[in-house]
């Protein structure tokens, strides 16, 4: 056995660079590979959320004032909890908002005095997800004369977080075969290093498994380092990163951090890679 | 031990061995002769089972080496000492390792105190000692070649193919590998020698093989004499 892994050794000892190099270059695209994937997999829930997310605005009965007002979003707190974000618009709360774009309107509008109140739109807004019953309990109430919904506010942004997921899985696949042509030259490279020492052990009536050893240590060595330099990135860029994507939309908030997890997965996946790829040393001894 | 039946072996259509057929008994201590190009490494190379024949039918210890299940294949390798022309010593292993490997691969996990000893007597014949526990990698060639020959006899196996095992060798050493070869074939193993040296021929005479141009030209069978 410790023949055989010392056989397996001689691409690091004879090409120490060439290995080394090339796991670390492995290592960062399997960074960014494993990155784009994290993506890909956080966006759907947050298309998803955004989706869902609807306006409500429920218009009140002009005889309904901002005391009563205020009594009604407490109810509809304690009905709905703390899921919605919910606010009262009065009237002059409606004519401020209304004051820098529309002047001669709100001009207009202080003509009618007192009257105004019954004129200008008083409404409870409510920004979140909803069930029909939430619906129906808030057209239920007697102080609501009127209710009005968007949902469809956030199409425009979950178009561009679906244009992100095709890129991520893109990104993903590229990265992925980037990472098999480099992992497969390399290994083809080490094939002939070690074929006439594969092929002996072969002749000499090494089993299946004895032959596959030599390959197993070059390759395994290779996935190791890779998978470590990924987890190494992961923990202390994927941080950096993390923040630097919130930054892109408020909507990219809700991402979830990068699971610390993830960089043993990493490191897995690219040992399982590297082990993998001595199928490719095995094979090319013709023995 | 043997049997060809009708051997052909073409690369990128090109025949290299043209219907070669010819029988080795246990105990047969066979010469294969023939110019460079002759197709005796392509022979060697499948009677070692490294290759299989493209037509014709070969077999080795009764099983035909088209139709072998590995775990027998295996079993067969390892009855068998096989000297490649060119040796494929692994150069990061010390030659006593070298010579091990071939033992452990049989299914010797810890090698016994007689595996040692068989492995410093044969390196003692071939004047190997004191490069023991020298790596593979820094032998000249006809010390790696004779690393190769103990390699292959140190198991005592039942078939030695020998291609040019003594094409790098001073006079004391071709003589050394010639005793070596030819007193396993005494003990009853079967031994193919692929050769140039007419002396060795001369010296040693056996049964020939003749090949040219990848057909077989010649089978001349002679007594074993001393030498």
């Amino acid at each position: 056995m410790k023949h055989l892994i010392r056989i397996g050794l001689r691409p690091w000892k004879q090409a120490f660079w060439s290995q080394w190099i090339a796991s670390l270059g492995m290592g960062v695209l399997l960074f960014g590979g494993g990155y784009s994937y994290w993506i890909f997999t956080s966006i759907p829930p947050l298309m998803k959320n955004l989706g869902e997310q609807e306006l409500v605005m429920a218009y009140l009965n002009p005889d309904v004032n901002d005391q009563s007002a205020l009594q009604l979003i407490a109810k509809m707190r304690s009905q709905f909890g703390s899921s919605l974000e919910m606010g009262y618009v009065s009237a002059s709360d409606f004519l401020k908002k209304m004051k820098a774009n529309n002047s001669s309107l709100i001009q207009e509008l202080s003509y009618f005095g007192e009257e105004m109140d019954e004129l200008i739109p008083r409404y409870i807004y409510m920004n979140g997800v909803f069930t029909p019953s939430m619906k129906n309990f808030i057209q239920s109430l007697v102080e609501v004369e009127s209710v009005d919904s968007t949902g469809d506010r956030y199409q425009s942004t979950i178009q561009t977080f679906l244009i992100l997921e095709r890129f991520s899985v893109a990104a993903v696949l590229i990265l992925f075969l980037t990472i098999a042509s480099i992992l497969f030259h390399l290994m083809k490279t080490n094939a002939n290093l070690l074929k006439d020492s594969i092929s002996m052990v072969r002749l000499m009536g090494g089993s299946y498994f004895q032959s596959r050893i030599p390959g197993l240590v070059t390759g395994g060595l290779i996935g190791l380092f890779s998978g470590l330099t990924a987890g190494i990135l992961w923990i202390y860029a994927g941080g950096a990163f993390y923040r630097l994507v919130r930054e892109l939309s408020p909507a990219f908030q809700m991402l979830p951090g990068p699971p610390v997890e993830v960089s043993l997965i990493l490191v897995g996946v690219a040992f399982f890679l590297g082990a993998f790829s001595s199928i490719i040393l095995r094979e090319s001894s013709n023995a | 031990m043997l049997t060809l039946r009708q051997v052909n072996k073409v690369y990128h259509g090109e025949k290299v061995l043209d219907q070669i057929s010819f029988d080795v008994k246990r105990g047969n201590f066979l010469y294969l002769l023939g110019g460079s190009g002759a197709g005796k490494s392509t022979l060697l190379r499948m009677l070692a089972t490294e290759e299989l024949p493209s037509d014709g039918s070969l077999t080795v210890f009764g099983y035909d080496l088209k139709k072998v299940p590995p775990t027998t294949l295996k079993a067969m390798r390892q009855a068998i000492g096989y000297i490649p022309q060119k040796v494929r010593l692994i150069p990061d292993l010390t030659v006593f390792d070298n010579i091990a490997l071939s033992l452990t691969l049989a299914g010797r996990r810890t090698l016994s105190l007689d595996a040692k000893s068989k492995i410093a007597e044969l390196l003692g014949q071939l004047g190997l000692m004191s490069k023991s526990e020298t790596l593979a990698g820094n032998l000249s060639g006809g010390e790696s070649q004779r690393v190769a020959v103990a390699r292959a006899l140190v198991r005592s196996p039942e078939l030695i193919i020998a291609d040019e095992p003594t094409g790098a060798q001073d006079f004391n050493e071709v003589w050394a590998i010639m005793d070596l070869l030819v007193k396993a074939s005494q003990r009853g193993a079967a031994v193919i020698v692929a050769t140039h040296d007419r002396e060795i021929i001369k010296r040693v005479q056996n049964s020939c093989l003749v090949l040219k141009e990848g057909r077989l030209q010649t089978q001349g069978y002679r007594e074993r004499g001393a030498y």
